[in-house]
């Protein structure tokens, strides 16, 4: 089952990997571990900075300064930073939903177009995590995140989408 | 009720909360590795928490300074209370004992 620590940031694996490992090779395999693991996994990648150095006997005193700064889940997420999220959040839902209505208007009705409706709201809120947890993160890691996301997302609606038509 | 300072409040641990507040109860008896805690915690409290549960916690708690890893020379890190985390542990215990007290006295009968 340590293969499932795979999913967890480089960073994480670093200072909680061997750990884990070692907890894990305790434990027999079941789907509740696994699944408790993956939503660890998502949550470490969501909140990189709550990694700190193994030890505070091996950390400078300028390092154990910059800890009391970086502490706790995302604390360079500024008022403003929430607030560009918020506004990108709700304004482009309003705005992919009018798009996506002028579309079922111009074009008709259509099955997968239908499907997609829930993107309207998902994409714009994947892209506001740009802001908030994904914020210092790099444009690599940001792209991958909220563009892998987004696809398996579209992926799914569009099958949900195919669904319907074989129903 | 008075808000507690932030560095106390395990509230925004969200579903962390309940496993922080048991680490940290495990904890104040003695240093422990993960595998100690998770064991302690299922003696105690009757609740076996997943590795990846109990890791989001444990890195919650360090990273706000309340449990801190000891050098190990294996590859099992103990971790230990710090002063901030048993000021943390002493507030929510009181805070719960307060919440319980009420809550027995308001059940009992008249």
């Amino acid at each position: 089952m340590t293969w499932l620590l795979k999913l967890y940031p480089p960073r994480w694996r670093r200072r909680y990997g061997e750990e884990l490992a070692e907890l894990l090779a305790t434990q027999p395999f079941s789907i509740g571990v696994a699944v408790d693991l993956m939503a660890g996994a998502i949550d470490a990648w969501l909140h990189p900075r709550l990694v700190v150095p193994a030890t505070k006997g091996d950390m400078s005193m300028i390092a154990r300064m910059r800890q009391l700064t970086c502490a706790g889940p995302s604390p360079d997420v500024t008022a403003r930073d929430k607030a560009t999220s918020v506004t990108l959040m709700l304004g482009g839902t309003l705005l992919l939903t009018a798009l996506w209505l002028w579309s079922q208007w111009q074009f008709g009705k259509n099955t997968y177009v239908t499907a997609l409706s829930p993107m309207a709201y998902f994409f714009p809120t994947l892209l506001s995590l740009r802001y908030t947890s994904l914020k210092g993160r790099s444009a690599r890691t940001q792209t991958l995140f909220i563009g892998g996301l987004a696809s398996v997302l579209a992926v799914f609606f569009l099958f949900v989408g195919w669904l319907g038509t074989r129903i | 009720m008075a808000r507690q300072d932030d560095t106390f409040n395990l509230e925004d641990f969200g579903r962390f909360s309940e496993p922080a507040l048991l680490i940290l109860v495990s904890l104040a008896e003695s240093p422990k590795h993960g595998y100690a805690i998770t064991e302690d915690i299922a003696v105690f409290a009757d609740v076996r928490f997943g590795p990846g549960s109990l890791y989001g916690a444990i890195a919650r708690l360090e990273a706000r300074g309340l449990i801190e890893a000891l050098a190990s020379e294996d590859r099992r890190n103990p971790y230990r209370l710090t002063a901030i985390g048993e000021k943390a542990l002493r507030a929510r215990l009181a805070s719960m004992q307060a919440v319980t007290r009420i809550g027995q006295k308001r059940l009992a009968p008249a």
